[in-house]
């Protein structure tokens, strides 16, 4: 037991004491926002250097706060470093891209909120259709397992799997009216985002669906089940629990995926802030756009790590 | 002879001249057997000549190339039966146990009732736990089966098939994956079954459960019967070259 207790120096904490030592050492500024740097670096190096003398066990490594705190401490030495030796136009900079005056005119806010309101409606109409034709067609796959159709099921996933969705929404708003279906931007957009993450999905469904032993589905049939409901009672069950940690990635990469749909005029977030910018002649919108995409992702990706973690052993 | 004195007469199941081919080999070649009402059956035969085979085709979970199945005098190999019904009358234990592992073992044994003979829900879980403490599990319904032990497990599929009242139950090596110590409670149980008058179907090598418990005993080798006849007589005195080999084998 007591040799556990051995001293552990987690990585953050060296670099904050030596990044914040560095920072000392170089000559300390006189006026402003630095001298704010200057306080935070000596109190970064102070518990830095306390810490690093402190045994942990070493397989559980520093705890959770001082982790945190080190990892920020760390950011914050390193946006000082950063000001400090860059040569850059600051005034400028900040004018540009993190004007608030801009995007307190009247309106910036709300179309921005509003790109971020229909950002997320295309998402969760093409998840929702997704997740629909995905199941469908991987259930479909398994249970008539008809050489042909698997033949149209795989054709289908192949194709959509290699086309990049950018090019499929270009060509399908532009082909489209030629074929006599009038169909708004943002339905095209929401089918050329399902049909590419339908694609995706069917294959995610599908190794769940294989991923359930041949005689979870024996033994279900031998009870007088027919195949439909073992697939609903038996299978997709154990399959749905399987497939959750690689479901909820596409889910992240498909909320990303809508910005994507500003090339077809939807007014998502993307295209809001680029009209923005360049009716402002200001790039703060876009700034602010990427906060809106981080406000809805963060959680989302945390929720996914967490799922990763529990991801059931098979 | 009236019509209900004729189902009486008519043996439980019927096989007749199975043949199997998965492919282009052939597993079963033309296997007949007959297995009364109430009369539990023993298949013997070394891995491979297909004692699992014919086992499903009795309930078409694997179906006959040739040959048909008859259960009650009625024939179930051909196109218009209902298989779904036929499996629900016929139970089948597996080696594995195969228990749904998302489900407790309650939802296990009552699944059946509920999807299958369409009883209402709270009568079906009645139904499960009267079979789950035949089998003497009555103590264990909100458990997940992976919390249950191997022989318990087992027990749990044999209240699965129990509760649906089938006509006859077959037994895929049901104690072959158990821990030696587990293998007892599990014939327990089976020979229970037999005595109250269950029409079994049993693929196993356990000789002393036979000897009690079965009636008839089937060799197969090679996807054919080569010797058949009351279990004493098989066991003690086998007449053909196979049996013998295979006896000593296993003994
Ligand atoms: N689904 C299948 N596909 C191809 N061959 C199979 C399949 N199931 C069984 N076989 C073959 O049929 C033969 C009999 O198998 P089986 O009935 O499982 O024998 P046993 O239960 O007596 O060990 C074996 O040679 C096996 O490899
Ligand atoms: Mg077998």
């Amino acid at each position: 037991m007591r040799q556990e207790l051995i001293k552990s120096r987690p990585i953050p904490l060296i670099l904050m004491f030596l990044v914040g030592l560095g920072y000392l050492l170089a000559a300390p500024a006189t006026s402003g926002i630095g001298i704010a740097f200057d306080i935070t670096a000596t109190v970064a190096v102070f518990v830095a250097f306390l810490f690093l003398f402190v045994p942990v066990q070493i397989d559980k490594g520093a705890p959770l706060w001082l982790q945190n705190l080190s990892a920020l401490a760390l950011l914050v030495l390193a946006t000082a470093a950063f000001f400090r030796w860059a040569d850059g136009d600051w005034g400028r900079l900040g004018y540009l891209f993190f004007n608030v005056e801009v995007m307190s005119r009247p309106g910036a806010m709300a179309r921005m909120l509003s790109g971020l309101w229909i950002a997320v409606q295309v998402f969760l109409f093409s998840l929702v259709l997704s997740t629909l034709l995905g199941m469908f067609m991987a259930v479909v796959r398994s249970i008539v397992n008809d050489a042909l159709l698997n033949f149209f099921i795989d054709a289908y996933v192949d194709v959509f799997r290699a086309v990049p969705p950018i090019v499929l929404l270009l060509v399908t708003y532009s082909a489209l009216p030629y074929s006599g279906i009038v169909l708004s931007p943002f339905a095209t957009g929401v089918v050329a985002l399902t049909l590419i993450e339908g694609a995706y999905l069917t294959e995610v469904f599908r190794s769940g669906i294989e991923a359930i032993h041949r005689n979870q589905v024996l033994s279900a049939r031998s009870i007088g089940l027919t195949a439909w409901q073992a697939m609903r009672l038996v299978v997709l069950p154990q399959s749905v629990r399987i497939v959750l940690p690689d479901y909820s990635n596409r889910l992240i990469g498909l909320m990303k995926r809508t910005a994507e749909t500003s090339v077809i005029a939807i007014a998502e977030i993307l295209k809001v802030a680029q009209d923005l910018q360049s009716q402002f002649v200001n790039a703060t919108p876009l700034v602010v756009g990427a906060l809106l995409y981080m406000v809805v992702l963060f959680p989302m990706t945390r929720f996914v790590s967490r799922l990763e973690k529990s991801r059931p052993r098979q | 002879m009236s019509a209900v004195s004729d189902t009486k007469a008519e043996p439980m199941i019927e096989a007749r001249g199975i043949h199997k081919y998965f492919g282009g080999s052939h597993v079963l070649r033309g296997i007949d057997a007959t297995i009364a009402r109430g009369e539990v059956a023993a298949l013997m035969g070394s891995s491979g000549s297909g004692k699992s085979t014919f086992l499903r085709c009795l309930n078409r979970i694997e179906e006959p190339s040739q040959g048909d199945v008859l259960i009650e005098g009625t024939v179930i190999t051909d196109l218009r039966t209902d298989v779904n019904r036929v499996r629900a009358d016929i139970g089948m234990v597996f080696q594995e146990y195969n228990l749904f592992p998302h489900m407790t073992v309650l939802e296990n044994v009552a699944l059946g009732l509920i999807y299958v003979r369409r009883r209402p829900r709270s009568e079906a879980q009645e139904t499960a736990a009267d079979a789950l403490k035949r089998v003497g599990l009555a103590d264990h319904v909100t458990k997940h089966p992976q919390q249950l032990s191997g022989g318990q497990q087992q027990r749990v599929a044999i209240a699965r098939s129990l509760a649906m009242r089938p006509k006859a139950i077959l037994f895929d090596e049901p104690t072959s994956a158990l821990d030696p110590e587990m293998v007892n409670e599990v014939l327990e149980v089976m020979r229970t079954l037999a005595e109250e008058g269950m029409t079994m179907v049993v693929v196993s090598h356990e000789i002393g459960f036979l000897r009690k418990a079965a009636d008839q005993l089937i060799m197969l080798d090679a996807g054919q019967v080569v010797e058949r006849g009351p279990t004493a007589r098989v066991l003690d005195e086998p007449e053909h070259e196979r049996t013998r080999e295979f006896l000593r084998a296993i003994r």
